[in-house]
């Protein structure tokens, strides 16, 4: 039987394609150890970051004083560079062994490849970032909800912030892996930045540093890196979405247009 | 003799032909550049008040000896892009792993410890030409904020001192770097250790609490040889840092040597 272009028949099949792909993008990342190692690390840390919080152990010695973690932005946030080693593997680990080549082999339509992909990353990511942040956000909070400081709506939009942030700093990861055909590359930037390059420029560009993925997720959580790279929370959401959108974009633009490699 | 020539020889190759390790050293050499810039202007400001009995205010509150200060500046400003030296070198030695370089590599030289020993000095040679080239870059920027007023200060012993510490910290980390790397088999972890080694000194975690852990890390002990006393909450000596990058680097460079001589070729 042959049929038009369009037709119902062509569009099932089509439908079908990305059904497929999708199954196959789900298995790739379900089978990857880094995804296991990522969640089992991301999960540890929160949880441990939680203890901490709850139970006021640690207080870090600071200029002013003795300041507790909770108020120490980068290092509540620090499991979220274990974490988007899921989205990053998702989307750079094709590229080491060629198997890219194979991938394309399956599934030629590279938009539908794309597609699938960030279908299967998204939503692994989410489900497992509530699995990695829920116990160690209910820990640190229980008390607080329990007494009836926090009600809780407050909790669940500060917990969704939170999931926000891990959701699309992964996104941002997978984005760019694809972009630089790369586990490596991503990873390393994204974890360094804001660890050696942005303190060294807040004081004196703080209205750029403050657009960055990791100082604008600070902002939305409600511990800015300092006072002048403070974004309100929904401009804060957006310049995230923005990163997202744009390493998304590049991301879709490489996969269609470079070389199978 | 001849042969850890060859074999250093080779290496070098290897670096200067890697894509990456190029990339990363622009990286390198182009944020120091600019942070350089942004503080030049600073330090320009500061040096034109500088008072007749020579005290200077670079940090507002902090009046401290000018040529204290300004020789202290030098070499802590070179150390800000010291940090990324060992994320260099984790890339250079990472090569052989992501590329199964490490095959070929030991069919052409099969003394493993001789290939280690290679691979260590030709990244330090690296590492060493960078590692000027960043303090030129320092000094540069020194002599606009100091050339009207005591640019001598410049090509003073002392000063030349602070950059052989620099010097011994760049070539030492980034051999820690390279070595960790090899052990690990991936650059992704050699540059997650560092970074994270470097976090902790970064953020002070350990150093009020537990100051005498805190002058065992690598990055704490290149403050402690490179940073002064005078204005800096630092956990030991410049003698006791020197110390422990070197050990650092000893106990990692045999770890490497001893696993790269034990390990299947992979």
């Amino acid at each position: 039987m042959t049929c038009a272009p369009g037709s119902p028949a062509t569009r099932r099949a089509d439908d079908a394609g990305f059904r497929d792909a999708l199954a196959a993008e789900l298995t790739k990342v379900r089978t990857l150890p880094a995804t296991w190692i990522a969640l089992l690390i991301a999960l540890a840390a929160k949880l441990a970051l939680g203890i901490i919080a709850a139970t006021h152990a640690i207080r870090i010695a600071s200029a002013d004083g003795a300041i507790p973690v909770t108020q120490m932005g980068t290092l509540m946030l620090s499991p979220v560079y274990a974490f988007i080693a899921i989205a990053v593997f998702a989307g750079g680990s094709e590229y080491g062994g060629g198997q890219l080549r194979v991938t394309l082999a399956a599934v030629p339509d590279r938009t539908v490849l794309f597609t699938a992909k960030l279908a299967a990353t998204a939503a692994v990511s989410l489900l497992a970032t509530v699995l990695a942040v829920l116990p160690g956000y209910l820990i640190q909070h229980i008390s607080a909800l329990v007494d009836g400081e926090v009600s809780l709506g407050a909790a669940s939009a500060d917990f969704a912030a939170l999931v926000a942030v891990y959701l699309l700093l992964s996104l941002i990861g997978l984005g760019f892996a694809v972009v630089a055909r790369s586990v490596i590359t991503p990873l390393a930037v994204l974890f360094i930045a804001p660890v050696l390059v942005s303190p060294a420029f807040q004081n004196t560009i703080p209205d750029i540093v403050k657009l960055l993925p990791h100082e604008a997720a600070l902002s939305l959580l409600g511990t800015p890196a300092t006072p002048d790279t403070e974004l309100t929370p929904s401009a804060a959401l957006s310049a995230l979405a923005c990163w997202a959108a744009a390493g998304l974009f590049l991301a879709w633009n490489a996969l269609s247009h470079r070389d199978a490699r | 003799m001849i042969d850890v020539l060859a074999a250093t020889r080779t290496e070098l190759t290897k670096i200067l032909t890697l894509p990456s390790a190029w990339i990363v050293t622009g990286i390198i050499l182009a944020l120091h550049g600019l942070i350089q810039l942004q503080a030049s202007g600073l330090f320009s400001e500061a040096v034109a008040e500088i008072t007749p009995d020579g005290v200077i205010e670079v940090f507002i509150g902090q009046p401290r000896a000018a040529t204290d200060e300004i020789l202290g500046l030098l070499v802590s400003s070179s150390l800000q892009a010291g940090l990324f030296l060992p994320m260099l070198a984790a890339v250079i030695a990472g090569q052989e792993f992501r590329w199964k370089q490490l095959g070929p590599t030991l069919l052409a030289v099969p003394r493993r410890g001789l290939m280690t020993a290679a691979k260590l000095l030709a990244t330090a040679l690296y590492v060493l030409a960078l590692a000027i080239v960043v303090s030129a870059i320092s000094t540069g920027f020194m002599y606009l904020a100091v050339r009207d007023w005591n640019p001598g200060l410049l090509v003073s012993a002392e000063a030349f001192a602070g950059h052989a510490r620099f010097l011994a910290f760049a070539v030492l980390s980034s051999l820690t770097g390279l070595a960790i790397t090899l052990i690990a088999r991936s650059t992704l972890t050699g540059i997650m250790i560092a970074v994270g080694l470097v976090a902790i000194t970064m953020t002070q975690l350990l150093a009020a609490s537990a100051p005498d852990v805190d002058a065992l890390l690598p990055f704490s002990a290149a403050r402690n040889l490179l940073l002064d006393p005078g204005i800096n909450n630092l956990t030991a000596g410049p003698g006791h840092g020197l110390l422990v990058l070197t050990g650092w680097a000893i106990a990692t460079a045999t770890a490497a040597g001893i696993v790269l001589s034990r390990r299947d070729a992979r």
